[in-house]
C-alpha cells in the first residue's frame, strides 16, 4: 500500500524534518507512526497525502509515485485517502451531515445517494442522533467521530490520523482507536501518528515505527 | 451536463450566501457600467452627429466664364463624372435672390448690386462618394477643368469634425479600457474577500479531493451573476435616462442629438464585461489557491 525510500524532508534553514526513512506498510496494515514531538511523524503523514513534497527519496501510494505529484493529479490522490486530525479540521458552524457531505460532494453525488452512505455511518458510528446538530456543539470526542465518519465515508483504500486522540480523555481516545482499528479489519490500511503511550498499548500487536530527529529508530514490523 | 448544473447551483447558493458583501460591489460595478453607458450613448451620439455633419452633399464649383454656352459644356460634362448625382447652375442673379430670401433681416444686401454676387455650379454628389476621401478626389479633378476657378465644399469644417470625432473615439478608449481595469480589480478583490471568509472550507475540499474546477466554477459563476446583475442595473439605468431626456426635453424642441446604443452594441458590452469577470475570477482562485497553503501547517 505504502512504500517509502530514502525519504528526505528539509525546510529552509532548519535541520531535517524526515533522514532517509524507508519502509513498507501492506494493505489493510494497521500501523503506529510514533515519536516525540517533532520527530516527523506528521511530516511523514502530511507526505502521503501530498500536503507536503519530499526533498528527496520516493513515496509510493498504491504503487503510483507521489513524490512529484501535480496539483492536477493531487485530487485523485486524495479522494482515496480519509485523513484524521488533532483538530478535527470541521467547519464549527456547519451540522454534522453537512460536514461529512463535503466529502461526497466532490463526487457529485445527488442527495439521495448521498444520503444513503451517510446516514448508516453516522449510525455505525453512534452519532445519528447528532445529524443535524452544529459541529459546535459536540463534544471533543464526538467532533473526533465526525472528523472519522468524513475520512470513511468514500471507502478509501488508506486512513491517516495525525494525533487524532490529543484533545480527548483516555476512555474516548481508547474508544476512537477502536473505531480505526476496526475499520482496518475491513481491509483500509490505518496509519496512526501518536505519542500516547495508552493508545499504543491499545493494540500490542500492531506494527510501530518510531521516529527520532527525522530518522527511523524502530520498526516492529521489519523482518 | 450533471456536474455543470451541481456547480452552477453552487454558484448560485455561493452568491446568495455572500449578498450582503456582493451587495457592495454590485453597486460600485452599476456605477462604472452606468457612468460607461452614458458616456457611450453621448459618444455615439456625437459620431453619429459628426458623421451626418461630415457628408459631403454636394461641391460648389466657382467660374471663371460667364459664357453661357461653356458653362453648360461643361456641366455635360460634370453629369458624365461617376460621382456627380446633378448639377445645378446658379446665375449671379440667383445667388443673389437666394441671399436675399435666405437673409431678409440684411436690408443693405438689397443696395448691392447682382454684379457683386457670385455664380457658380452646385454639383450634388452621389451618397456612395459622399466620404472625405472621394470628395478630396473629386476635387482634384474638377479643379483640372481650366473653367474652374475655386471647388469648395466646406473643407476646413469637415477636417474639424472629423478630428473631433476622433478626439472623441480616443477619449472613449482610454476611458473603456481604464473602466475595465476598474472592473477587474473589484471584481477581483471582491472574490479574495469572499474566498477568505471560505479558507477553511476549501481546505477541507482540497482535502476530501476537490478539483480545481470545483472550487474554481461556483466562484466564476457567482462573478457571472455578480455582473449580470450590474450590467441590467446600469443598461436599463442610462437607458431610461436617455430615453426621458429624449421624449421630455430635447424632441419636443426638435433636437434628435442622442442616438441610444443598438442591441448589438449593448450585447457587444455585456460580452466583454462576462470576459472580464471569468478573467478576474479565475486569477483571483488561482492565485488564492496557490497561496493559501498547506492543509495541515
Amino acid at each position: 500500500m505504502i512504500k517509502v525510500y530514502n525519504l528526505t524532508v528539509a525546510f529552509l534553514g532548519e535541520k531535517k524534518a524526515l533522514d532517509n526513512v524507508s519502509f513498507k506498510i501492506s494493505k489493510g496494515e494497521f500501523a503506529y507512526i510514533t515519536g516525540e514531538s517533532g520527530a516527523g511523524k506528521s511530516t511523514l503523514l502530511r507526505l502521503f497525502y501530498a500536503d507536503l513534497l519530499p526533498s528527496k527519496g520516493i513515496v509510493l501510494i498504491s504503487n503510483k509515485d507521489i513524490s512529484n505529484i501535480t496539483k492536477k493529479s493531487t485530487p485523485f490522490l486524495r479522494r482515496n485517502i480519509g485523513v484524521v486530525f488533532q483538530d478535527f479540521k470541521l467547519l464549527e458552524d456547519k451540522s454534522v451531515y453537512e460536514n461529512i457531505k463535503l466529502a461526497l460532494e466532490v463526487f457529485y453525488l445527488e442527495r439521495n445517494n448521498m444520503e444513503n452512505r451517510i446516514l448508516p455511518l453516522l449510525r455505525r458510528l453512534g452519532i445519528f442522533s447528532k445529524r443535524n446538530t452544529l459541529v459546535r456543539k459536540l463534544s471533543g470526542g464526538e467532533k473526533q467521530r465526525v472528523a472519522i465518519a468524513r475520512a470513511l465515508i468514500n471507502n478509501p483504500a488508506l486512513i491517516l490520523a495525525d494525533e487524532p486522540t490529543g484533545n480527548l480523555d483516555q476512555a474516548r481516545a481508547e474508544d476512537i482507536i477502536d473505531l480505526l482499528y476496526d475499520t482496518s479489519k475491513s481491509g483500509t490500511t490505518v496509519l496512526i501518528a501518536t505519542h500516547d503511550p495508552h493508545i499504543l498499548n491499545r493494540y500490542k500487536q500492531a506494527r510501530v515505527i518510531e521516529l527520532k530527529n527525522g530518522k527511523v529508530i524502530k520498526d516492529t514490523g521489519k523482518q | 451536463m450533471k456536474k455543470f448544473i451541481f456547480l452552477f447551483l453552487r454558484g448560485l447558493k455561493f452568491f446568495y450566501t455572500n449578498i450582503s458583501i456582493n451587495i457592495a460591489s454590485i453597486l460600485t460595478v452599476t456605477t462604472i457600467l452606468f457612468v460607461f453607458h452614458i458616456f457611450l450613448t453621448i459618444s455615439l451620439s456625437v459620431n453619429d452627429f459628426f458623421t451626418g455633419m461630415g457628408n459631403i452633399q454636394s461641391i460648389r464649383l466657382y467660374l471663371n466664364t460667364e459664357n453661357k454656352k461653356e458653362i453648360n459644356d461643361f456641366m455635360k460634362k460634370l453629369n458624365n463624372l461617376e460621382s456627380i448625382e446633378s448639377t445645378t447652375y446658379f446665375s449671379q442673379e440667383d445667388t443673389m435672390k437666394y441671399i436675399n430670401k435666405s437673409t431678409s433681416n440684411i436690408s443693405y444686401l438689397q443696395n448691392i448690386p447682382k454684379e457683386f454676387y457670385p455664380h457658380f455650379i452646385e454639383a450634388k454628389i452621389k451618397s456612395e462618394y459622399s466620404n472625405f476621401s472621394s470628395v478630396e478626389k473629386l476635387e482634384e479633378t474638377l479643379k483640372s477643368f481650366n473653367i474652374v476657378d475655386v471647388a469648395s465644399y466646406g473643407e476646413k469644417w469637415i477636417v474639424n469634425f472629423s478630428s473631433l470625432n476622433y478626439g472623441f473615439k480616443i477619449f472613449l478608449s482610454i476611458l473603456t479600457i481604464l473602466l475595465a481595469l476598474a472592473l477587474s480589480t473589484i471584481l477581483y478583490n471582491t472574490i479574495k474577500i469572499n474566498l477568505y471568509r471560505y479558507k477553511d472550507e476549501i481546505k477541507i475540499y482540497s482535502l476530501v479531493g476537490a478539483s480545481r474546477t470545483f472550487i474554481i466554477t461556483p466562484i466564476v459563476i457567482a462573478v457571472i451573476i455578480e455582473s449580470l446583475i450590474s450590467y441590467l442595473l446600469s443598461a436599463t439605468g442610462s437607458y431610461l435616462t436617455f430615453l426621458t431626456l429624449n421624449m421630455k426635453i430635447l424632441h419636443p424642441i426638435d433636437i434628435y442629438f442622442i442616438k441610444l446604443p443598438e442591441l448589438f452594441t449593448l450585447a457587444l458590452i455585456f460580452g466583454v464585461l462576462i470576459l472580464i469577470s471569468v478573467f478576474s475570477g479565475i486569477i483571483s482562485v488561482k492565485t488564492f489557491l496557490n497561496n493559501m497553503g498547506a492543509i495541515n501547517e
